[in-house]
């Protein structure tokens, strides 16, 4: 999917101060890249990724999400654009600690489908995370890379054509952090565009693109991997 | 640390507030039920003690109506056949342990004097009479078969001036000055009592009964040999007469002979009683053409004062009333006859047979219809000649002489209070009304029979009941049990002490302690249904049975509200602040110094609160001298105190279970969130069981008593009691349940905002939520009902009404729970699950 | 005792003494006077009879046949007729009394019907 931000400004109002987040943002990705965005704490990361997944709205300037503008869409429209098309993984993993692993991974689709098939479907993708086996695990009982993992099953429940990525190695040793990174590259691989936003500076050679926000919002394009449209 | 809380001062405040308002009015609310019960203690002493205790009757006493419902009709003791001897009586009178000992013989039912009603008549005038007699039960009115007439064309035709109808017409009219006929006969119950006991019983002034030496010389012998009476005074006498007053040309020479040659033997009263058809036929073709057709018609209806066991007799006066004879008032009779016999002939009446079907409903077969007036009589009817006379209409034996002589009257309507308090089964003044109309009351007819037992009409000394009703003419004994003041367990006990020693002496014995009345429909066959009062014997065992049962329920549901809403409320409070002092110890706080945190912050918060309340109740007692608020508070404070240090010391961390099988994910967030909906799901456990259970106990259990006069009486006072803990039962649930779901939701705002990332619609996300609610709140519920029902069939009947108004009572409470759910979920989604979102990182 | 009271008092005196219940023996000055007191008749044959009595003033005088029948009164002064008849061939013992409204019940007087069949 590709991914337009032309001229995007997101300020937030707080009782004290007006935070202008987001400065000018304007880039585009190609449907199937892999763009990586750093910055320090504060710069906007998370407020990126929320306006291109249609969870709030920028203040000026346009998102263009496979060639609809975000603007133009319904409440209900965007709703369904992120659910059919959009994966979100979060560092804390954001995990129903109710629901076993199974579950967990069926959650995006249970309203919409059989719980059967959406049940078979949970099962392929934990395959492909390699967690087939704790499916009956509750959350508790994983460490933070299997609960990563789980999460990204998640994300994948709707075959998204992009996912999300916030820090989603953020709390994960090294091991489980390259572990994680491997299943995402694999998963871009196939196609699925991501964006994913990170402190780890190492994590930057998985993407295809990497920008930089600065502290007061404004993005630095730090460079081009792979054949990139500034 | 000393400005440190972990509270925040919003929380502190409402909890002290409710707090202080659970712990008042919990305190108030018992204090009220413990002062209800001492009133209700009192009422039974005051209402249904009242003035007898124990019946006694006969072996074998007990109807079908007893015996199936626990009922007797009104004045039952006005009818039966005796069983019990003066010596059986005296015995009882004499026990030390009896106060009491009022008997009760039906000595049958008699007619009122035979006499007539006059009016004035110039001796020379030609006029012409009719009289036309009718009855009402209050419905229907039956006419009279016979009309009676006379022809009377003066004095100067004498002696053949008078044609009656009948001889019988004949006899009652005296002629001359005097039109004199007949006053319909009507029936009255009198019943023997003993005028010293009855008198302590009812407060009645009977001693009238036992003066001696009465003159009245309308009785034989001046009343010699009669019986004082004293006469129910507010009777109504259910007659009515229609007089047809006529004027009448006198005959001619010639048409008298052609009468009399008419006549058989040219002798009209010969012929009117050995040839009666040729007679009437004379007087219609020959006679009945002297009316002029100038008739008056005069509808009299007797006088309401009129008291059965009247002696004198009765006239026209200038008005066209019918008055009484009143010598003394100068309202005088001018003339007229009466029979000293007329109390010669009694009738004993067999109680009324009622049926009961298999809905305990009852109904009243018509046995056979009355010969003169064409009415129905629903019982059978015994002719009783108390004494022969010789030809000339003297007793053939002097001390057989049965006749009444008033001497007073008693009235009902003027003790009705008394009374009805404590019926005592000849004094009911209840009078049935039909159901479609509780205007028609209905009354005996003119007629012996009906179905209505009526209250005696006339009270005679129990010394003259063994010479008219034979060796054991006591129907009942009314006891009162002496030294008892309060009517608590020991005087209960006693009681029943005394009913268990007559009971192994063969008697029927009853404890009526709180008899009281109760409405009935009864289906009458040619009335309809109609609405009689009937007697519970025993309503106070009922009433107090009913009470208690009423109580402990209501004191069990409102304390186990009270104790989950608190014990939530604490649990909650507590639960919270437990991840702050996890932090609080890892950053190095020793657990004592958190605990001393912790019992700082809940010194004020259930400290505060008792302190207010204990003030507020000993200003209230000092103000109103009314402790038992304060001394209940106290008991409550420190019931709340022991319950926070057990849920202070209480394990509150979420034990997380992994199932084997997996369930539904309604199911398994709610054995996740199970903690924090359980007291919810107690509140509605509890909330059910009281809609489903409690209505119907109290309509079938408690209405029973409240049927009852006494009942209706002590469950009226305390009504408003229960009001106020109903509501308080239903507020302290619902408010558990709202916060509960408010507490749930705000918990999973996480959740809601998850949901919304991944893209579910706010629809779907909120009928996720619901379809927990629906399935936890559904089977809390449901258990409610289910175990209001079968509490329900062990304690009372259940009923197609209360099965089905439980299930509707149950739905309603899951509907209102729904849409609790959704309001709560609404506001904690528009202040959570999207705003919450509006955050930068 | 006020003159109203003593009149009240004998007025209510006068009252029990005649109508109702009291335990005041008939007044022995008052006497009955029955004519005739024996006589033959057929059946269905008038009779008149005659009673009377000593005291004036209003008083009430009873007959009754001796057959059974009900008693007759008539209220009026010193003497008051009834006219009978029998039904049935027999010896009746009737009798007749005066209650004077003054002076109290008199004695009853008995007379003897002789009645024949017609």
């Amino acid at each position: 999917m590709q991914i337009e931000l032309h001229n995007v400004n997101k300020t937030y109002q707080t009782e004290v101060e007006s935070i202008h987040v987001l400065k000018n943002i304007d880039f585009t990705v190609e449907s199937g890249q892999w763009l990586m965005i750093t910055g320090p704490s504060g710069s906007g990361k998370t407020t990126l990724l929320r306006c291109i997944s249609a969870l709030e709205q920028v203040d000026s300037g346009e998102i263009i999400l496979g060639g609809s503008n975000l603007a133009a869409l319904s409440d209900a429209e965007r709703r369904k654009l992120r659910k059919d098309h959009i994966g979100y993984i979060f560092q804390d993993f954001q995990l129903f600690d109710q629901f076993d692993v199974l579950t967990n991974v069926m959650i995006p689709q249970l309203p919409d489908y059989p719980e059967e098939k959406v049940e078979k479907r949970a099962r392929e993708l934990l395959t492909l995370v390699g967690l087939n086996d704790r499916e009956r695990h509750m959350p508790r009982q994983l460490s933070g890379g299997e609960k990563q993992r789980t999460a990204i099953a998640r994300a994948l429940m709707n075959n998204p054509k992009l996912i999300l990525c916030d820090e989603p190695t953020g709390n994960l040793d090294a091991g489980n952090r390259d572990h994680i990174m491997t299943i995402l590259k694999e998963i871009n691989q196939k196609g699925v565009t991501i964006v994913l936003v990170t402190h780890d500076t190492e994590l930057i050679e998985y993407g295809d693109l990497h920008f930089r926000l600065s502290h007061d919002g404004e993005l630095v394009r730090n460079g081009i991997k792979k054949g990139i449209v500034p | 640390m000393k400005k440190l809380r972990l509270y925040n001062k919003k929380t502190v405040f409402t909890v002290i507030t409710v707090l202080i308002l659970t712990i008042s009015t919990v305190s108030y609310t018992l204090s009220l039920l413990t002062e209800a019960n001492q009133q209700v203690s009192q009422s039974i002493t005051n209402f249904s003690r009242g003035t007898y205790d124990i019946l006694i009757r006969p072996p074998q006493a007990h109807t079908e109506l007893e015996k199936q419902l626990n009922i007797v009709e009104n004045n039952y003791l006005g009818i039966g056949d005796g069983g019990m001897t003066m010596e059986d009586w005296e015995k009882v009178k004499k026990h030390p342990q009896v106060e009491i000992a009022a008997p009760v013989a039906s000595i049958g039912l008699f007619t009122a004097r035979e006499r007539t009603f006059m009016l004035e008549k110039d001796p020379l005038d030609a006029k012409y009479y009719e009289v036309e007699y009718a009855t009402s039960d209050g419905v229907n009115t039956y006419l009279n078969n016979d009309s009676s007439f006379v022809y009377d064309f003066g004095v100067s035709l004498a002696p053949f001036n008078v044609y009656p109808s009948s001889l019988e017409v004949d006899e009652s009219y005296v002629g001359d000055y005097v039109a004199s006929f007949t006053f319909p006969v009507s029936y009255h119950q009198v019943v023997a009592v003993d005028p010293r006991e009855e008198g302590k019983l009812t407060g009645y002034d009977l001693t009238p009964l036992l003066e001696e030496n009465l003159l009245d010389t309308y009785e034989y012998e001046d009343g010699k040999y009669s019986i004082p009476i004293m006469s129910l005074a507010d009777v109504s006498v259910p007659v009515s007469i229609k007089l047809t007053i006529d004027d009448l040309a006198e005959p001619t020479e010639e048409e008298l002979d052609t009468w009399m040659d008419a006549f058989i033997e040219g002798n009209p009263m010969l012929t009117l009683i050995e040839h009666r058809d040729v007679y009437h036929q004379v007087v219609e073709k020959h006679i009945s053409g002297k009316r002029l057709q100038r008739e008056k018609v005069v509808e009299l209806t007797p006088d309401m004062n009129h008291s059965p066991f009247k002696q004198a007799l009765l006239f026209l006066d200038e008005n066209d009333q019918l008055k009484l004879e009143d010598r003394e008032n100068d309202e005088i009779a001018l003339g007229g006859a009466f029979q000293m016999n007329s109390q010669r002939i009694g009738y004993r009446l067999s109680p009324v047979v009622y049926q009961i079907d298999d809905e305990q409903k009852l109904s009243v077969n018509q046995i056979g219809v009355d010969e003169v007036y064409n009415a129905p009589i629903y019982r059978k009817i015994e002719e009783v000649e108390f004494y022969q006379i010789d030809d000339s209409g003297r007793p053939l034996n002097n001390e057989d002489y049965v006749g009444f002589i008033e001497n007073g009257t008693f009235s009902i309507k003027e003790n009705t209070e008394t009374l009805a308090s404590t019926p005592l089964g000849i004094y009911g003044s209840e009078q049935p009304y039909m159901a479609s109309d509780s205007k028609a009351l209905l009354h005996p007819s003119a007629v012996p029979g009906s179905f209505i037992t009526t209250p005696a009409h006339g009270l005679v000394s129990i010394e003259h009941a063994e010479r008219i009703k034979g060796e054991a003419p006591i129907d009942a004994i009314r006891v009162k049990v002496a030294g008892i003041t309060v009517y608590n367990d020991e005087a209960e006990s006693l009681i029943k002490q005394l009913a268990e020693e007559w009971r192994d002496e063969g008697f029927t014995v009853d404890i009526v302690a709180g008899a009281s009345l109760q409405e009935l429909p009864v289906e009458v066959e040619g009335l309809g249904k109609v609405m009689q009062s009937f007697t519970t014997l025993g309503a106070a065992d009922t009433v107090v049975s009913s009470w208690n049962a009423m109580q402990l329920a209501l004191t069990i549901l409102y304390v186990l509200v009270v104790l989950t809403f608190v014990i939530y409320t604490f649990f909650n409070l507590l639960s919270d602040r437990l991840k702050d002092e996890q932090l609080l110890e890892r950053l190095g706080w020793s657990k004592k110094t958190i605990d001393r945190l912790r019992y700082r912050e809940w010194s004020l918060i259930l400290g505060l609160p008792i302190f207010i309340v204990l003030m507020g109740f000993i200003l209230f007692g000092r103000w109103s001298n009314e402790w038992l608020p304060f001394f209940i508070s106290i008991v409550i404070s420190v019931v709340y105190l022991l319950l926070f240090f057990l849920i202070d010391r209480m394990d509150k961390k979420v034990l997380h279970v992994v199932t084997k099988q997996r369930n539904s994910i309604t199911l398994q967030n709610i054995r996740f969130y199970r903690n924090n909906i359980l007291a919810s799901v107690v509140q509605l456990f509890l909330t059910t069981f009281l809609t489903c259970f409690l209505p119907f106990f109290l309509l079938q259990n408690v209405s029973q008593a409240t049927k009852t006069r006494l009942g209706s009486f002590i469950h009226g006072e305390i009504e408003g009691l229960f009001v106020v803990i109903i509501i308080l039962l239903y507020v302290l649930s619902l408010v558990t349940v709202y916060q509960t779901l408010s507490r749930v939701w705000t918990l999973r705002i996480p959740e809601i905002k998850l949901f919304s990332i991944l893209g579910w619609e706010k629809k779907t996300i909120r009928a996720y939520f619901l379809k927990e609610v629906f399935v936890w709140a559904g089977l809390a519920i449901l258990t409610g009902w289910i175990v209001s029902v079968v509490v329900m069939s062990l304690v009372i009947e259940i009923t197609v009404l209360s099965f089905a108004v439980g299930i509707l009572g149950a739905l309603l409470i899951l509907f209102i729970t729904w849409l609790g759910s959704i309001y709560t979920l609404k506001r904690v989604q528009s202040k959570g699950g999207d705003k919450l979102a509006n955050r930068a990182s | 005792m006020k003159k109203v009271s003593k009149v009240l008092v004998g007025i209510l005196l006068f009252g029990s003494l005649f109508f109702g219940i009291s335990q005041i023996e008939a007044n022995a000055a008052v006497e009955t006077n029955m004519t005739p007191t024996q006589f033959t008749k057929k059946t269905y044959e008038y009779q008149t009879i005659t009673i009377g009595t000593n005291v004036g003033g209003r008083a009430e005088f009873r007959f009754n046949k001796g057959d059974g029948s009900a008693t007759k009164t008539k209220l009026g002064s010193y003497s008051v007729s009834f006219r009978e008849y029998w039904t049935k061939s027999d010896i009746y013992n009737y009798w007749g009394r005066v209650i004077s409204e003054n002076y109290g019940p008199g004695p009853t007087r008995y007379g003897k019907a002789t009645i024949r069949i017609q």
